[in-house]
């Protein structure tokens, strides 16, 4: 089941606006942890990060309030933050190994621990920095991986974040599959340009 | 079974409930309605006595039950079976596993996997970098707002000093490594660790505690090093067999590393960053260099002379 959602603490209000502002329709939940907006998929049938985060971009410029996008399928989990200044991402392999030099490793781990605290710092929870670092999934002897969604679901849980968006996405089928999801339409453009394209 | 992982459980109803997770779904010791009204989740109860009894619950909906409870998109047939068909070869185990499947529920949650612990920040970690007495002048070059203090002649210590944002104590010393090594340590109540940085470049490195792939040749190739940048090759096999102690509290392991080594920075393993502070305040030699970045870090470097300042 991949995971196509956005999760903020945005006002339902001022999602539901955003959404209606921007070019792409979706659902929009107002769960008690948070706002998830689950946006229709793009018309392509590959689609990119890039892609995928063109309307999310679109959201947090019109709300301006920082917003995790979730992304996932059976190989990738991807976190990636949006803010007014840009986006940062978090990426999961489903078969990530650490490098097996303890040397490289710890470099590595320390670079991964400062990025998680600019990550946090940005989100406003300068707090959970430290929390956020130890959301990996590095294998473990003896020990299940930890499955790429879990880890979606840890960094909600880090900055107390709907979880239940992890799992949800438009791009397999047109049912959210959320309690009390509202469709939002995007409102037609307004100017000549986008009259042309709607008539051609 | 409740659609609802452990943490929104704990955070919308009674988590005592939970005594499984995998998923996102959660299994309850208990009727699951109440959780699931108050996390906005569906829920459903399985009961396999003489006959599979199924009630599924939707948030703010009815109940509904047996043949009519609530499935996955086409999962009425599979549901059907688990709760009619007939035969001896057709298990408790696998009925119970049908009707997950026919509700959408995860099988894993009929074996009761314990309940995933929320991520746990780390303890607070003190670093600092040794290096030769170039990072006297090199020390606005890390980014950081730092003092560095010399230690003898040989070596400094370098240490953010709790403002603004901190350099990674590894990049730190890979900044700061040039002809002489330069070593980053750092430790916390949970981990200690180092790694050592020759010309820039990340050579061997070591933690007690946390999750580095530490082998024995690992050891063996660290230990070697550091008594030789240390000047005490002769006490390499005493650092190789510390390196593979694991019988110490990570931080007593690098503290006795340190003393090992005879550095003279009594506090590596012990000192927390506001004690190594104050420490520095009251060291006349010491250095304190704001953040720079860019052309003004560099400028700085060019510029500075070694001498005493106040953040």
């Amino acid at each position: 089941m991949s995971t196509y959602a956005l999760v903020t603490r945005a006002s339902a209000g001022v999602v539901t606006a955003a959404v209606r502002a921007g070019r792409t329709g979706g659902f929009v939940v107002e769960d008690p942890l948070g706002v998830i907006v689950l946006f229709d998929p793009p018309g392509r049938t590959y689609a990119s990060t890039g892609r995928l985060a063109r309307p999310a971009r679109a959201l947090v410029r019109h709300t301006g309030a920082p917003a995790w996008l979730l992304l996932c399928d059976e190989e990738l989990a991807e976190a990636v933050l949006i803010d007014g200044e840009g986006e940062w991402a978090l990426r999961w392999a489903r078969d990530w190994e650490p490098p097996g030099d303890p040397a490289r490793y710890l470099a590595d781990r320390q670079d991964w621990d400062a990025y998680c605290a600019d990550l946090a710092d940005r989100f406003g929870a300068p707090d959970r920095g430290g929390a956020l670092a130890m959301v990996r999934n590095d294998p473990v002897p003896g020990e299940r991986r930890v499955p790429l969604p879990d880890l979606l679901r840890r960094l909600c849980a880090v900055f107390d974040l709907p979880d239940v968006a992890v799992g949800r996405s438009l791009l397999d089928g047109g049912e959210p599959g959320l309690h009390d999801a509202r469709r939002v339409d995007a409102e037609p453009q307004a100017g000549v340009w986008h009259r042309l394209f709607a008539r051609a | 079974m409740v659609r609802a992982s452990a943490y929104r459980i704990a955070r919308l109803a009674d988590p005592s409930a939970v005594i499984g997770e995998h998923d996102g779904w959660s299994r309850l010791d208990r009727d699951p309605r109440a959780t699931g009204t108050a996390t906005r989740a569906v829920a459903c109860v399985l009961r396999l006595g003489t006959r599979l009894e199924v009630v599924t619950y939707s948030p703010g909906g009815p109940a509904r039950s047996s043949l009519d409870a609530e499935t996955l998109p086409g999962g009425e047939s599979l549901l059907r079976r688990a709760l009619t068909y007939e035969d001896a070869r057709y298990t408790r185990k696998a009925r119970l596993a049908d009707a997950c499947r026919a509700l959408g529920a995860p099988v894993e949650l009929l074996a009761c996997p314990p309940a995933a612990a929320p991520a746990r920040a780390r303890a607070p970690r003190t670093a600092v970098v040794l290096a030769g007495p170039e990072a006297l002048g090199d020390a606005g070059l890390t980014g950081q707002s730092a003092w560095t203090v010399p230690l003898s002649p040989r070596w400094c210590l370098h240490f953010w000093d709790g403002a603004g944002r901190e350099t990674t104590a590894v990049t730190a010393a890979l900044v700061l490594g040039g002809r002489r090594p330069a070593v980053a340590w750092w430790w916390s109540a949970d981990e200690a660790g180092f790694v050592v940085a020759h010309r820039s470049k990340v050579a061997v490195g070591h933690q007690w505690g946390g999750s580095a792939p530490v082998t024995g040749e690992s050891t063996a190739a660290a230990g070697r090093l550091l008594a030789g940048d240390f000047g005490v090759p002769d006490r390499a096999l005493a650092v190789v067999g510390l390196l593979r102690r694991t019988d110490l509290a990570p931080a007593d392991a690098l503290a006795l590393l340190a003393e090992t080594l005879g550095l003279p920075a009594a506090g590596i393993g012990r000192e927390s960053t506001a004690s190594l502070v104050e420490w520095a305040a009251g060291v006349p030699a010491a250095v304190h260099t704001p953040a720079l970045t860019g052309v003004a870090a560099i400028r700085y470097a060019c510029g500075l002379r070694p001498r005493k300042s106040t953040p």
